[in-house]
């Protein structure tokens, strides 16, 4: 046998093999993993030598290849924490590696330096360790320092850092070294000219003129105006991530522990809802009902003005702008209107209300409610005008409205726009599934799903009509339900990793975990309330129009009223850690233990909020990307042990769900997920059906009813295939 | 002498939910083993032959499977084979009544006394009664048997007076039972609350067909529709309320 005198180095260098890089690499590992014994590592770093010996007696190791045997000699001698920690790292490392890749000339960090600093590029999402190379090229670039002034500058902050102790730095920390280090020299340079948001050229010009790596976020192939909204996007994300956000938030959100919603548009509303008598009240941005002299209003002029508030308010929600209570606010002026004219009107309304190509879809409100009392009206904004035609007249109206709605979409889901239309709400209630008319209405929604374009169905069971949007909803029964109410903003916690992080069966370690990422998540909301209370109030801000009264007009919404939203997602997954099953296999065992973590965050969430004194909502978030995102993370952080729990998954099960392709029947489905929803404000049961086996819009229509009439589900939606 | 009691019926399969059995309800389907037709377009054929090797499942699995959806469920259908061929069925129906939810029963009405005995014991909410074709010997040709066609006459008679909910299915029969034959069908259940046209398990003769003979002939009955198209009802009621709107 040979001692292993030589190690080859990744770049095809061969050095010296130095064993006490082994010593310190598996100390460390055995200390991450909560180890005391100091001699440990050095009989460890000697199994290592050993079996490095015999395997290698007649060759020259590679770093991983000695990595490798580290990683083995770990595992075989009982230390699978260590190992794990050992992993982690490993993984790290290498996801430098692959990110250092993409550009040129940077040296490759030697493995087993413990002393590196990791500085997260906000701008492309990425890590990569500090290098005085890049810092002294963009100090002498942007600074026009000479060029040995800046590699001593570079080198000065190297220095700082790691003096600091800190393993990872944000590039606002950086520079603001750098900018200090000046300042001390009295440099006569401003580094503010390159702004915190920066963008490197490398991703500007993989944006331009060449796609960079996936990973960077960059699909094929895009117009110049796409790739400039996409760079203007980046920009913007990397603002919000490394001077709006607090950077343990931000650094939670890079290593996916959790999911900030809308860092591409830090100034703008997750979603929001406003009703046609905003409109017609003039509370509504964007818009005046007024036409021509002594013209009255009437349903083709006040469905114009809807759309041009809606588009406005479109603009200012990252996820989803909703317009509900339509049918009740058009009634008054649709009162003895012929079929026909009731038809052109609704599909005026639904084209007025159509997205404009590359944005979101709307949601309509297109209820069918059969109300008999003024008290409704009033509460979804109604204008109080006196109106000359009896009640039920007026409700009959609104059906008809909300039918003729339906209709025109229908009628519409054969454009080749038909993606643009607005997404159908219809709300069930007890009078909707019973009233002949509203029945029918429900059926022609049914149908509507039946051909696989999506459509809400809320559940109304004592609250009147729909408020608020799919994912935000308005007060609930007990409050006075307000039709215009935004969500300001949502973070979405991954609870998979905070259940692999406590363990098999620690329930209780869990929700500790889950405590931490509420605390993260509440700071990244007060963090936004900041940046939203400027652009709301200050004049000319983006948000002024919706959150400042102005000429006589109330505001429509105010700040104080807004809710915050922390959403989960991959709760199914999460039980997988926790229990050992699925959501829908055992009998009862993982439902119980899902309805205590529901029911715990309910609560921990509200708490949260009221010390940070916003209003803040637990909600089921369905959104597919923050699940995919999560998986993509979790993969990276522990590949074996996530490739071991699901092999098979593209994702994560978004919200609070089965797991889409679960073999189970539709009740089952329903059983397992809705007693979960009396704990979130928003979730949704959406419910696979293929179309032979759904009875037709009937079928849909009686297991709507049952939705309603058994269970607590918030809102249900069809997933239907032929 | 020991009593025994009747031995419940063989249950050879459970639909849990299925919106399809039932028009417009929620139903779980229960499918028992055993069939004196031998329909040569069966759409469960491997129901037909009574062969106890074959196995069953335990009837308190199927009642807690239902029980525990009871919640969800508006109905129970018990269909077979031919479910009144058991001795057990009244007991079984007895058992889900229990559970506070509609049942129907579906059957080709090959044994009337039982029928009668099963609508008077009031545990049936609803009859759904399979008429293979016009109550000539075509009709033994269609049922793969000979077959009393006095008895089905009997049953066809017994559901029109009965006050119940009913519902008679005609299926379609390539070169047995078509256009023609459906059409003296459906004239044959005159004042029948409601018939639904089946096209044969294939697909033939195709939705337009069907719908032809419904339009034609649906004004002999209140309710007249196509098998999976319950919106579009070509029976007398539905007219009446076209003119009236």
């Amino acid at each position: 046998m040979r001692r292993v005198t030589l190690v080859k180095r990744s770049d095809g260098e061969t050095v010296p093999f130095d064993e006490t890089r082994v010593v310190e690499v598996i100390e460390s590992a055995l200390s991450a993993a909560g180890g005391r014994d100091p001699g440990l590592a050095g009989e460890i770093a000697a199994l290592v030598s050993l079996f490095l010996e015999k395997t290698f007696y007649d060759a020259v190791p590679s770093v991983a290849e000695v990595e490798d045997m580290v990683e083995r000699v770990l595992i075989d001698t009982g230390h699978a924490e260590a190992a794990k920690a050992f992993i982690v790292h490993r993984e790290r490392r290498a996801r430098l590696r692959s990110a250092r890749s993409a550009r040129d000339g940077y040296p490759e960090p030697t493995l087993f330096d413990q002393r590196v600093v990791i500085v997260d590029d906000t701008a492309a999402g990425l890590s990569a360790p500090y290098s005085r190379e890049a810092v002294a090229r963009s100090l002498s670039q942007d600074g026009l320092l000479p060029r040995p002034v800046a590699d001593e500058i570079a080198a000065v902050v190297e220095e700082k850092l790691r003096r600091a102790g800190v393993s990872r730095a944000p590039t606002s920390l950086v520079r603001a070294l750098a900018e200090s280090e000046l300042l001390q020299r009295d440099a006569p340079v401003d580094l503010r000219r390159r702004a915190a948001a920066s963008i490197l050229p490398e991703t500007l010009e993989a944006a331009m003129y060449r796609r960079g790596p996936r990973s960077a976020g960059l699909e094929a192939s895009p117009t110049p105006a796409l790739a400039a909204q996409e760079l203007g996007a980046m920009a913007l994300r990397s603002h919000a991530l490394s001077d709006l956000l607090p950077s343990d938030t931000a650094r939670a959100h890079l290593d996916g522990d959790l999911f900030v919603h809308g860092l591409t548009m830090p100034g703008a509303l997750h979603a929001a809802s406003m009703t046609p008598e905003d409109v017609k009240r003039g509370v509504a941005p964007g818009a005046g009902t007024r036409g021509p002299e002594g013209a009255a209003l009437n349903a083709r002029r006040l469905a114009a003005a809807v759309g041009r508030s809606a588009r406005l308010l479109a603009g200012s929600a990252t996820h989803t702008a909703a317009l509900v209570g339509a049918p009740l606010a058009f009634a008054p002026l649709c009162v003895n209107r012929s079929r026909e004219d009731l038809a052109e009107d609704a599909w005026q309304l639904v084209l007025e209300t159509s997205a404009d190509p590359g944005a979101r879809r709307m949601e309509l409100d297109m209820s069918p409610e059969v109300s008999d009392s003024l008290a409704d009206l009033a509460a979804v904004g109604g204008s109080g005008e006196a109106l000359s035609v009896p009640n039920g007249e007026l409700a009959g109206v609104a059906t008809a409205f909300a039918s003729a709605l339906l209709r025109a979409h229908l009628r519409g889901s054969g454009l080749p726009a038909r993606e643009l239309l607005p997404i159908p709400v219809v709300g069930v209630s007890e009078r909707s599934v019973g009233v002949a008319a509203s029945r029918a209405a429900l059926r022609q929604a049914a149908e509507i799903a039946l051909t696989g374009e999506r459509v809400i169905f809320p559940m109304l069971r004592d609250r009147g009509p729909v408020t608020g949007t799919s994912v935000a909803r308005g007060a609930g029964s007990g409050a006075p339900p307000s039709a215009s109410t935004c969500c300001a903003g949502r973070v979405t916690l991954n609870l998979p990793r905070a259940a692999r992080r406590a363990g098999r069966g620690n329930v209780e370690g869990f929700l500790r975990e889950c405590d931490r990422l509420v605390d993260l998540a509440v700071a990244a909301h007060q963090a936004r309330r900041n940046v939203l209370a400027l652009a709301s109030s200050a004049p000319g801000g983006p948000l002024a129009p919706l959150f400042r009264a102005n000429r006589g007009r109330a505001a429509l919404y105010d700040m104080a009223n807004a809710t915050w939203s922390i959403g989960i997602t991959g709760l199914n997954e999460a039980l997988v850690h926790l229990t050992g099953f699925e959501l829908h296999e055992s009998d009862e065992a993982s439902v119980r233990v899902a309805k205590r973590v529901a029911s715990y965050l309910c609560v921990r969430v509200k708490a949260a909020g009221m010390s940070a004194e916003l209003t803040t909502t637990l909600d089921a978030d369905d959104d597919p990307e923050p699940p995919r995102r999560f998986l993509t993370c979790d993969r990276r952080q522990a590949p074996e042990r996530t490739a071991e729990g699901f092999p098979e998954l593209s994702s994560y099960t978004p919200g609070a769900s089965v797991r889409a392709d679960a073999p189970v029947d539709i009740l089952l489905r329903i059983a397992r997920e809705e007693p979960l929803h009396a704990y979130f404000s928003t979730a949704t049961l959406r419910l696979p059906i293929a179309e032979r086996d759904s009875g037709g819009p009937d079928g849909l229509v009686a297991l709507l009813a049952k939705c309603l009439r058994a269970g607590s589900a918030i809102q249900v939606e069809f997933r239907t295939w032929s | 002498m020991v009593m025994r009691p009747t031995p419940l019926p063989p249950i050879r399969g459970l639909d849990p939910m299925s919106l399809t059995a039932w028009e417009g309800r929620v139903a779980a389907v229960i499918s028992l083993q055993g069939c004196n037709f031998d329909c040569p377009a069966c759409p469960v054929p491997h129901l037909v032959s009574v062969k106890p090797g074959l196995g069953s499942i335990p009837v308190e699995n199927v009642l807690e499977a239902v029980y525990s959806r009871r919640r969800w469920l508006d109905a129970v259908v018990l269909r077979g084979g031919e479910p009144t061929l058991h001795e057990g069925l009244p007991e079984l129906l007895r058992l889900l009544g229990e559970f506070e939810l509609r049942v129907r029963l579906r059957t080709n009405g090959s044994n009337p006394e039982v029928l009668a005995q099963l609508i008077g014991s009031g545990e049936l909410t609803s009859v759904s009664m399979s008429v293979r074709g016009p109550l000539d010997p075509a009709y033994s040709v269609a049922s793969g048997t000979k077959v009393k066609l006095a008895a089905i006459y009997e049953s066809v008679e017994l559901l029109l007076a009965s006050p119940g909910e009913h519902e008679f299915r005609v299926p379609w029969l390539a070169g047995v039972v078509e256009a023609e034959q459906m059409e003296s069908v459906v004239r044959m259940l005159s004042g029948a609350r409601r018939v639904v046209l089946e096209p044969s398990p294939d697909g033939t003769p195709g939705v337009r067909e069907i719908r032809r003979v419904a339009r034609s002939v649906g004004n002999f009955v209140e309710s007249c529709i196509v098998a999976g198209r319950p919106s579009e009802d070509f029976g007398s009621a539905a007219r009446t309320r076209k003119v009236v709107s």
